[in-house]
C-alpha cells in the first residue's frame, strides 16, 4: 500500500465563524491544538510514509502557535508543506514578517466572498483588512484562491470573482459545499442542491471569467452539469475530480493524534493514535486490515446503479461520498453514455 | 452516558447501492494553464498540482500523468514514464 498525500490538523481555532465550514461542529475552541511534539511525530511517520509533503489545515493554521518552528522543522527534515489558510493573518505586518522568514512551501487561500460577506461570517475587525491580506498574498506568493460554493453565495459569484482579481489574483477554484457532520447531526442547509448549483454556475461563467480565469474542482457528480458546459471545461481542461478517500491513499492526522477517513468526518476516527497505530510501518498495517479496508469500500460504493455502466464514472467517481449521506443518489444521478 | 456514534454506525447512514466499484476511480487533474505558465514551468506535467519553485524545481504533491521528460520529485512521486 502507498500513500499519496497528508494531512495535518494542527489546531480548532478560527478567526471567522463560516456557517457552511465543515468544522462547525468543533466550535473552533482555541485550547485545542496540537503539540509542536505531536506534529514532529506525526510528521516522523508521513516521513515513514514516503511522504515529503504535507498539508496544514485547522480551525485557521495560521493561528496554530508553534507554526512558524514547526516550518522550521518541516525544512531540517527535508519535508515541505501547504497551508490552507483564510488568509486574514497576513494583513498583520508582524505574522507576514514572521511568514515570509519561516514560510510554507505553498499556500490554499481560501476566500468567503466580498468583504462584506466576511462580518457576516465573523470578522471582528474593520472589512479593509479582507483586500490587504488578499492582495498581499497576491503580490507575494503566486497561488490560487479557493471558493466553496454554497448558498450564500447564490446572488453574488460574479461579485466575488471580480474582487478576487481586485485583489491580484489570476485563478479562482471552485469546490461545492457538502454536509458537515457531528455526532449524530448531518446538516446540509448550505449546500445549494447540485442541479440548481450547476445552473447558477453555468450562467454566471461567463461574466466570472471577464474578471479571472475559473477552475472547478469538482466534487458534485460530473452528470449534473450541462452537457456543453462540461464539454467546454473538460476541453479547456479546467475541472479537476477525484479525491484521496477514493483513491484509499490519503493519510489524516486530527489534532491529537489519531487518524480520520476525510476532513470532513472529523469526529468519527478509524484509528487512534498509541493504540492502532504509533509509527509508519504500524499505520500501514491498520490500513491493510479488512475491516478497515471495508469501510472504504463501504464509502466509496456505487452511490446509484445508473454510475455502474456510465462512461464518466472513472473519472467522477460519483462525486464527494459525504454528499449520499444528505440526498437520495438517484434524485441527483442521471446516466450518461 | 453519551452515545458515541463510530465510523461504522456513520457509514451505516450512508445512501449507496452497497456495490463496491471494481475498478476505483481515478479522477482527473487538469493543468492550470495559466498557473503553470505563470510559473513559467518549463516541463509538460499534466498533474494540476505541479508547481515549479522559484528554484525551477517541479514539486509534485500528487500522483500524476507526466509527460517522459518529467523530472519532478516529490509526495507521492510521479506516476508517469520519467
Amino acid at each position: 500500500m502507498k500513500m499519496d498525500g497528508a494531512w495535518l490538523t494542527t489546531n480548532r481555532e478560527c478567526n471567522l465563524r463560516c456557517p457552511w465550514c465543515y468544522a462547525k461542529g468543533t466550535r473552533y475552541p482555541a485550547k485545542q491544538e496540537m503539540s509542536f511534539g505531536l506534529a514532529k511525530l506525526l510528521s516522523g511517520i508521513i516521513k515513514g510514509l514516503e511522504l515529503k509533503h504535507l498539508i496544514l489545515i485547522g480551525g485557521e493554521p495560521t493561528l496554530w502557535k508553534p507554526l512558524f518552528e514547526y516550518n522550521d522543522f518541516c525544512r531540517q527534515e527535508g519535508m515541505s508543506s501547504t497551508i490552507v489558510t483564510n488568509g486574514l493573518k497576513f494583513a498583520e505586518d508582524e505574522f507576514f514578517a514572521q511568514y515570509q522568514k519561516n514560510p510554507c512551501k505553498f499556500l490554499s487561500i481560501s476566500v468567503k466572498g466580498v468583504p462584506e460577506q466576511y462580518q457576516k461570517f465573523g470578522l471582528r475587525t474593520d472589512v479593509s483588512r479582507v483586500k490587504k491580506a488578499l492582495s498581499r498574498i497576491a503580490e507575494n506568493y503566486n497561488e490560487v484562491v479557493c471558493l466553496t460554493f454554497n448558498s450564500l453565495y447564490r446572488e453574488n459569484l460574479p461579485k466575488i470573482a471580480k474582487f478576487v482579481a481586485e485583489c491580484g489574483f489570476k485563478t479562482l477554484a471552485i469546490s461545492f459545499c457538502t454536509p458537515s457532520f457531528k455526532g449524530l447531526v448531518i446538516s446540509g442547509k448550505f449546500i445549494t442542491h447540485p442541479h440548481e448549483t450547476a445552473k447558477i454556475i453555468a450562467n454566471s461563467y461567463q461574466e466570472m471569467r471577464k474578471y479571472l480565469e475559473i477552475h472547478f474542482n469538482m466534487n458534485f457528480p460530473l452528470c449534473v452539469w450541462p452537457e456543453d458546459f462540461l464539454k467546454r471545461i473538460r476541453e479547456e481542461q479546467l475541472i479537476n475530480t477525484g479525491c484521496h478517500v477514493k483513491g484509499g491513499g490519503g493519510a489524516i492526522f486530527d489534532i491529537n493524534g489519531d487518524s480520520v477517513m476525510c476532513n470532513g468526518l472529523f469526529d468519527y476516527p478509524i484509528a487512534v493514535y498509541g493504540k492502532d497505530f504509533w509509527d509508519a510501518d504500524s499505520y500501514l498495517k491498520f490500513r491493510q486490515k479488512e475491516e478497515v479496508k471495508a469501510l472504504y469500500d463501504r464509502i466509496i460504493n456505487f452511490p446509484s446503479e445508473k454510475c455502474r455502466d456510465c462512461d464518466m464514472y472513472i473519472d467522477c467517481g460519483g462525486g464527494c461520498p459525504l454528499l449520499w449521506f444528505f440526498y437520495k443518489p438517484n434524485d441527483i444521478i442521471e446516466n450518461r453514455r | 452516558m453519551e452515545h458515541v456514534l463510530t465510523i461504522q454506525d456513520l457509514l451505516e447512514l450512508h445512501l449507496g447501492t452497497g456495490i463496491v466499484p471494481t475498478q476505483k476511480p481515478i479522477g482527473n487533474t487538469s493543468k492550470r494553464k495559466s498557473s503553470l505558465s505563470d510559473r513559467d514551468c518549463d516541463r509538460d506535467c499534466r498533474c494540476n498540482r505541479c508547481r515549479p519553485t522559484r528554484t525551477d524545481e517541479c514539486a509534485c504533491v500528487c500522483k500524476c500523468d507526466c509527460s517522459p521528460d518529467c523530472k519532478c520529485e516529490g509526495v507521492g512521486e510521479c506516476c508517469g514514464e520519467d
